[in-house]
């Protein structure tokens, strides 16, 4: 499936502005995913060997959605954005407990990212894409709160801001 | 890195880009029957049957919370009880941001029909024509005597609403799929920590 030229500016392209508001939410949520991922190689040195297998999971669950959107935005002839060098965290990192703040930051960002996306695509399949992103870090979010002090352990309405 | 888990997802593209570039064909990989599925013209819409389904989830676990607290079992567990009952909480908010969503779009049909329905969900079911096999039914009589039991019932609970809610998520219109993926993944959640 090679992605053929996207066509020059032209009055045809006027569907572009409809379905952008797809691609830039899709290409927000990579960008939480790459965040996430940055996030967890921070966060893993603060943790307990315990806990630092299921960080490393949460990574890799992490990265396999990031190179599969890249890849899909790609082959789409949509240019997906790349990580950023470094991220502002919001909080210091420097035991366990603000270890475990910043995992349920950066799930939260990632649910809040793909309910976006349910918000502005159609498509069944990418829907359930988004679904999944969503879904899976809500889960992911839960299971971090369960592990700290953190309240409410599962919001209501996950990703929603 | 194959992700054959994620292969049927390349599909969105196509009808992505022949919406972007296509011209004449773009209608062509459009899910109209999806989208006209979840407008609701002659057909109960599904946020109905959620709503209805959430209601009664939130009754049934309120009733499991209160044999946990009051039942005769002495080995009742106070910091399960209140973990279900935030999970019969979060299922009552549930029914009433669908509830407001359904008011926003129609006359409401669910006064006089919601409010007392019984916690069995049989009337969810209208709603899964294309779900999956969901997990076993609980008896809605089933005797509840112990801590076990009564997380064994509301992890099923759980793991029906997150079906159900999922399986609709594709074919609703933007407006309500943000919503109803929200309840997905709460329930999803609420099933991960407490298992």
């Amino acid at each position: 499936m090679k992605p053929s030229p996207p066509p020059g500016p032209s009055p045809e392209n006027r569907e572009l502005a409809t379905a952008s508001d797809t691609a830039a939410a899709v290409q927000a949520a990579l960008g939480t995913e790459h965040a996430a991922v940055w996030c967890y190689g921070l966060l893993v040195a603060f943790l307990p060997p315990a806990l630092d297998r299921l960080a490393r999971q949460d990574a890799t669950a992490h990265r396999a959605r990031r190179d599969f959107i890249s890849r899909t935005l790609a082959d789409a002839g949509v240019p997906p954005i790349a990580a950023e060098p470094g991220y502002r965290t919001p909080n210091t990192v420097v035991d366990q407990a603000s270890a475990i703040h910043l995992a349920i930051s950066a799930e939260a960002d990632a649910a809040a990212a793909w309910r976006s996306v349910l918000e502005r695509c159609d498509d069944p399949a990418l829907r359930r894409v988004a679904l999944e992103g969503l879904t899976d870090a809500a889960v992911r979010g839960a299971q971090w709160a369960a592990r700290s002090e953190t309240a409410p352990v599962v919001p209501t309405f996950p990703g929603r801001t | 890195m194959a992700d054959p888990e994620y292969a049927h997802l390349r599909d969105w593209l196509v009808p992505r880009r022949s919406l972007l570039f296509g011209g004449g064909t773009a209608l062509a990989g459009l899910p109209l029957a999806g989208v006209l599925a979840g407008c609701g013209r002659g057909q109960p819409d599904p946020l109905v049957a959620l709503t209805i389904q959430a209601r009664s989830d939130a009754t049934r676990i309120d009733t499991i919370v209160q044999v946990l607290r009051t039942g005769s079992t002495p080995s009742t567990d106070p910091a399960l009880a209140d973990a279900l009952a935030a999970v019969a909480d979060a299922r009552r908010t549930h029914a009433e941001a669908l509830a407001v969503e359904l008011a926003d779009e129609a006359p409401p049909p669910l006064q006089g029909t919601v409010p007392n329905a019984e916690p069995t969900g049989p009337t969810a079911k209208q709603s899964t024509a294309t779900a999956r096999p969901t997990a076993p039914s609980i008896e809605p009589t089933a005797p509840i005597s112990a801590a076990d039991t009564a997380l064994t019932s509301v992890l099923a609970v759980l793991d029906k609403a997150h079906q159900r809610a999922a399986a609709v998520v594709p074919s609703l219109p933007r407006s309500h799929a943000a919503l109803v993926g929200s309840i997905a993944a709460c329930c999803a959640a609420y099933r991960a920590v407490l298992h």
